[in-house]
């Protein structure tokens, strides 16, 4: 299985928010670093099919991003969101299961499964609205996994996990990572380094940096200080 | 050699194969076919409860008030019904009031599926109101149904047209504040002639209630196109 992005652009009038991107990515976990405003959400919108490129092309073995079978082996996790009021963690989960396609027992079984996975059974029963931030992050996690997608983008997915909740991501990412192909931006470069296999970097809207990064390696902080820092470290 | 030489003799010799495993790929992770019935049955299924028990209470008020008072039937009812057409236009904007849009974007059908739905669920069933509620005033205001129906509709199909407008220009709690107004200015609208000029519910004047239904018609429908159209590139002016 492979992610083939070529030559991707998205222009909004002048400004260039991703500037010929090209990709090709394998079974694993990918991770997607850079400043604020480099681009990463507007790349990974358009991997979802959300946006349109300007220019440039997407195909997962072949399928268009955007057509319903692509969608289909779709996870996503956007990097912000919300969630209807009258629901609670277990109506959402079906929600957005029958929106995949999921036949209602298959969508209770994997429903009750992703809650496992995020520490999240207790409180499926109670309104989102109850929830705290991290249970509301978990939840969208519970739901990217929900169709058990062949194509996993999270976007800034740690960001309101406590320390604990953050292991757990780590370790569920990493599992997803021996099967399919996952794509997850962050700023915390302590949550890439444990789980990538490879990262690249972003600025201004173009991939500046592509490296394969080997697990055991713990200096990924200082390489992108070097690459963004300007001399700080 | 140079490098770039050598990439293009090994890129040669070793070409990708072509794309023979689509099919394959396909079969292995095909995902169930799901039709535009089965996406109706998901959002009737999860539709807000606040939307379906709004619509009865508005419908029992409209009921209530016609018959309590004997002498205004016609346009207490016709003042009224913008409200019901209110609660379609609050649940069309609802993906993107609650940040749900995302979410549903990514899935296996269109944001624009999903508001045809939603507008097609709500509107057959205000319709199925409104058929409940136009023989008990053609009665009670001895008129023909099709009067009745078209005093009640005509007020709902321009609440419905200029509310999916407003959603249009405005965003969140704001385009709902406005659409309320509208539908107050609306319910005016159709009110006051009944106490001011209540020749306009007579029978003389029906052939231009029905050219204005015409009109409304036409308007809404243009209405919910570009509500459609505005929701599948909704992200597309995000910079």
């Amino acid at each position: 299985m492979k992610l083939t992005v070529k030559n991707l652009c998205k222009s909004y009038g002048e400004k260039r928010a991703v500037d010929h991107v090209s990709l090709s990515l394998e079974p694993g976990v990918h991770v997607l670093l850079g400043e604020n405003g480099a681009g990463k959400t507007t790349l990974l919108r358009m991997l979802c099919g959300i946006l349109k490129p300007t220019e440039g092309h997407i195909s997962l073995d072949g399928l268009d991003a955007g057509c319903e079978e692509y969608r289909a082996l779709l996870g996503y996790l956007p990097q912000q969101f919300g969630y209807y009021p009258h629901f609670t963690g277990w109506d959402f989960l079906l929600y957005m299961g029958a929106l995949k396609g999921l036949d209602r027992p298959h969508a209770k079984r994997r429903a009750e499964e992703v809650l496992e996975l995020v520490n999240l059974t207790d409180a499926a029963r109670q309104k989102i609205k109850t929830y705290s931030g991290g249970m509301k992050q978990r939840l969208g996690i519970a739901q990217a996994l929900l169709g058990d997608p062949k194509l996993l983008v999270v976007d800034e997915p740690t960001s309101s996990l406590d320390p604990l909740e953050r292991v757990r991501f780590r370790n569920v990412i990493a599992q997803w990572g021996q099967d399919s192909i996952v794509l997850f931006s962050t700023h915390i470069v302590a949550d890439a380094e444990p789980v990538a296999d490879d990262i690249f970097m972003m600025r201004h809207g173009s991939v500046i940096c592509h490296e394969q990064w080997d697990k055991s390696r713990t200096d990924l902080e200082t390489l992108y200080l070097n690459t963004f820092g300007g001399g700080l470290s | 050699m140079k490098n770039r030489d050598i990439q293009k003799l090994l890129k040669a010799a070793y070409a990708a194969p072509p794309p023979g495993r689509k099919e394959a790929f396909l079969r292995e992770h095909r995902r169930s076919e799901i039709g535009y019935g089965k996406l109706l049955a998901i959002q009737a299924r999860y539709l807000s409860p606040s939307a379906w028990v709004l619509s009865v209470a508005l419908f029992a008020l409209i009921l209530v008030l016609s018959l309590s008072l004997s002498w205004r039937r016609t346009w207490v009812a016709s003042a009224l019904t913008p409200f019901l057409a209110l609660v379609v236009v609050t649940v069309s904007s609802q993906s993107e009031r609650w940040g749900m849009a995302e979410w549903e974007l990514s899935s296996r059908f269109s944001l624009q599926s999903i508001l045809l739905a939603r507008l097609l669920i709500l509107g057959v069933f205000h319709l199925g109101l409104l058929t409940v509620l136009s023989p008990i005033l053609a009665y009670y205001c001895s008129m023909s149904l099709l009067r009745a129906g078209v005093y009640l509709l005509a007020p709902y199909l321009a609440s419905g047209t200029v509310g999916l407008f407003i959603t249009r220009k405005f965003h969140g709690d704001e385009a709902l504040s406005v659409s309320a107004l509208s539908a107050v200015a609306l319910c005016l609208l159709f009110g006051l002639p009944g106490i001011f000029c209540p020749g306009a519910y007579k029978v003389n004047c029906f052939h231009l209630w029905v050219v204005f239904l015409a009109v409304l018609t036409v308007a809404l429908l243009h209405e919910i196109h570009c509500s459609a159209s505005k929701m599948g590139g909704l992200y597309e002016t995000y910079g």
